[in-house]
């Protein structure tokens, strides 16, 4: 159960993580509508996916077995 | 598609600074903010000296490394290559202006009430039954509007304290189809906008004919402000008659 | 939870207990820390026209004054602890364990005050707070200060500070006094078996060896938000982001030193952190400076042969120009250090007080060079024919400065009130657990 925790969340977070850069990042185009994130909030996911990923280390050390 | 582009005849120019003065009457711009400058240059020493002169717009480059460098997307590109800055947007960190290899952007240090030019002081109360408290007495309505397809407020100076401002080929006025001030004003026609893709134009043509350079072209932010003739900066020139620029 | 049968029924290391020099301490640093606000009120009400810093090109100034080489200064102090430590975990260095608090501490304390400094030097602080949540483009540079370094670096040694401080919360919690709830909530259940131990051990290993790359890369763009400038002559270079590096060690860990050997003697801990604490700082320290010192002569000799046009600018306002006195004197500085480093590293013998006095010219180098890196690139680099311009920082930047350094020491301080700061293992003067 702990164990299972904790790889949601390190996975979940690389997901969110990821999610959040390439939403928030339209590479290489000058198109005026890429010079903004494709939505509104984007980077929140960027910083939730980092959260998430280190708040495994406190899930993991911290939930009884 | 529209490319909006500038060309600086330097064989025209004669340093009036005119172009200076009407951006600062157009764009409510504070004292010391130049969005366009004019260098007056003399070269070699006297008796034989020659003065030359040369406008410096913003550039308003296709690579342009103030917006690669945006932390928020204020500065953007237009889809008619018009850089512009969203004074809504803008956090103020000032690092376009540090990427930016024209020194073109100004950052408002003051308030911009306070950093207005003025000749008497609007807020002294004998003066109040005239002004009726209009600091400063005149403002464009139309820099306060949203312009463009991303209706953002991108038009003229002297929005906020703390944020980037710069030249944006006065947008308020090219999208009602109107050249920007400094063109409008120049006695010599030596500043020319218009769209470049258009070959109709008096722009096209102006290109077609002439050879012209760019400035710092080994910078590789492709400029779309065009020279012609003159005499390119380099060290040997040295800057004369400076404008009080510090506030 | 077992009863406590110990005699000893005070907090261990000072915890909780307010003498009157650390209360004069802690009132000169508020008292600072007040200034620096006030000062920072003054600059929001009034604009940044109270600061010395004004537009490059017509308006001659620097756009980027005193509060970024702060900045710059803070997260490079902030890389010496969280990596020492994950370094002395995965590598089960436990001379180095009695300071890993004081080391985790300082690079909180220091990523604080840094990414503060980042929010002081905003025309539009609070409008930048959203719009870096609602617009942040990973594109510029700033992502990674302020998602990677802010974010992630500060959240990664703040969950190590707190999962390594479990077992002395479990411990000090049995002790009675106003503190008991905090390290309760701080133990969070520890009872230190050997299944929670071992639990312990695997979680810091892997979070060491995942903090180490993280904090390589957030760093590394600190470097990046200037080496990636083509327009600013002596800015563009592949060596920005190492060099910060190697800086930002050099300048940790003779923070660290400073700090250790402070606490030291406030704590009366010459046995705890002994000889071999001060050992490892010194050779660290002797590694991380002539590696530094490696990196200055380099760009010395390349400034001296300058150069291909523009960077012309910069090695003249360097070498010989109004920055010369700051650019020779850092170099001096750290070729002092450097004597002293190896001096004692030769002779075996590592002495405080000149360890102290290498570290505190190591840190003082490092702003210097900090301002060297971001000032002259401003006032004379412009690449068309401006005139050279000029910085100097007002009282207002000074005090706000000053008050980023109080607002640090408040936080050491006052951490050092609610929680030993040396891990009980090590400093078991006070309290017995095995009793």
């Amino acid at each position: 159960m702990r164990r299972i925790g904790t790889i949601v969340l390190i996975s979940g977070g690389i997901v969110l993580l990821l999610f959040g850069y390439l939403m928030s990042a339209p590479w290489g185009s000058l198109r005026v509508a890429d010079s903004d994130p494709v939505f509104v909030g984007a980077p929140i996911f960027f910083i939730l996916g980092i959260i998430s990923m280190l708040s495994s280390a406190v899930f993991y050390e911290l939930l009884p077995d | 598609m529209t490319r909006y582009a500038m060309v600086v005849d330097l064989d025209r120019c004669q340093g009036c600074r005119g172009c200076m003065t009407a951006c600062k009457v157009e764009n409510n711009t504070v004292e010391g903010n130049f969005w366009m400058y004019v260098f007056r240059f003399e070269q070699g020493s006297f008796p034989d000296t020659e003065m030359s002169f040369m406008p410096r717009p913003c550039q308003h480059c296709h690579n342009a490394p103030c917006v690669k460098v945006c932390p928020v997307g204020a500065r953007f590109h237009r889809e008619d290559h018009i850089v512009l800055t969203d004074a809504d947007r803008c956090i103020g960190c000032r690092y376009c202006e540090l990427a930016c290899p024209y020194g073109v952007n100004y950052f408002n240090w003051q308030p911009p009430d306070e950093g207005q030019y003025s000749i008497v002081d609007w807020k002294d109360p004998d003066l109040e039954p005239v002004t009726n408290g209009l600091i400063p007495p005149y403002k464009n309505p139309d820099l306060d509007e949203l312009w463009g397809d991303e209706q953002r407020r991108t038009a003229g100076g002297g929005h906020a304290k703390g944020i980037m401002e710069k030249c944006t080929f006065c947008v308020q006025r090219v999208e009602k189809g109107l050249d920007p001030a400094c063109v409008d004003t120049c006695p010599t026609d030596a500043l020319v906008f218009g769209d470049v893709e258009n070959p109709d134009t008096p722009i096209s043509h102006y290109l077609k004919e002439n050879r012209t350079w760019q400035l710092l072209e080994e910078a590789g932010t492709k400029p779309g402000v065009y020279y012609v003739g003159g005499t390119r900066p380099s060290s040997e020139l040295k800057e004369i008659e400076r404008p009080k620029a510090t506030v | 939870m077992s009863v406590d049968t110990r005699v000893e029924r005070k907090l261990p290391q000072g915890v909780g207990r307010l003498r009157f020099g650390w209360l004069v301490f802690f009132a000169v640093a508020f008292v600072v820390f007040l200034v620096g606000l006030a000062a920072y009120f003054y600059q929001m009400s009034s604009g940044m026209i109270v600061t010395g810093m004004r537009s490059t090109g017509t308006m001659g100034g620097a756009t980027w004054g005193l509060y970024i080489v702060m900045v710059e200064y803070f997260i490079g102090v902030s890389i010496a602890g969280v990596v020492l430590v994950a370094f002395a975990k995965v590598f089960n260095i436990g001379s180095l364990l009695p300071i890993s608090r004081l080391a985790v501490l300082l690079t909180i304390t220091s990523l604080v005050i840094g990414v503060l400094g980042v929010a002081l030097d905003l025309g539009a602080p609070f409008r930048g707070f959203i719009n870096m949540l609602l617009y942040a483009r990973p594109q510029s540079p700033f992502f990674g200060t302020l998602m990677l370094v802010a974010v992630g670096v500060l959240f990664t040694s703040l969950v190590y500070l707190y999962l390594d401080g479990r077992k002395d919360a479990a411990t000090i919690a049995r002790i009675p006094s106003g503190l008991r709830w905090f390290h309760k909530l701080w133990a969070a259940g520890y009872g230190d078996t050997e299944p929670e131990r071992e639990r312990h051990r695997r979680v810091m290993f892997w979070l060491s060896i995942g903090l180490v790359p993280l904090v390589l890369v957030a760093l590394s763009t600190e470097g990046l938000v200037f080496g990636i400038q083509v327009g600013r002559p002596g800015w563009y270079g592949s060596l920005q982001g190492p060099d910060f590096i190697v800086l930002a060690a050099a300048s940790g860990l003779a923070n660290l030193i400073v700090l250790a050997a402070i606490i030291r003697r406030v704590r009366g801990a010459e046995v705890v952190i002994g000889h071999t604490v001060f050992r490892w700082l010194g050779s660290l320290l002797l590694a991380a400076t002539a590696a530094a010192l490696y990196f200055q002569i380099v760009k010395t000799f390349t400034l001296l042969y300058a150069t291909p046009g523009s960077e012309r600018l910069i090695s003249d306002a360097l070498l010989s120009g109004p920055y010369a006195w700051i650019f020779w004197s850092s170099l001096t500085l750290m070729i002092i250090s450097m004597i002293l480093l190896v001096l004692q590293a030769a002779r075996r013998a590592w002495s405080v007080p000149v360890l102290v006095a290498a570290s505190v010219a190591v840190s003082t180098a490092a702003v210097a060079e900090r301002y060297l890196t971001v000032i002259p690139s401003q006032t004379h680099g412009m690449l068309l024919p401006y005139e050279p311009g000029s910085y100097f920082p007002t009282w207002v930047e000074f005090a706000v400065v000053a008050g980023l350094f109080g607002l640090g020491a408040i936080l050491i301080g006052g951490f050092m009130k609610v929680f030993p700061i040396i891990p009980l293992d090590f400093d078991t003067r006070e309290v017995r657990t095995d009793a």
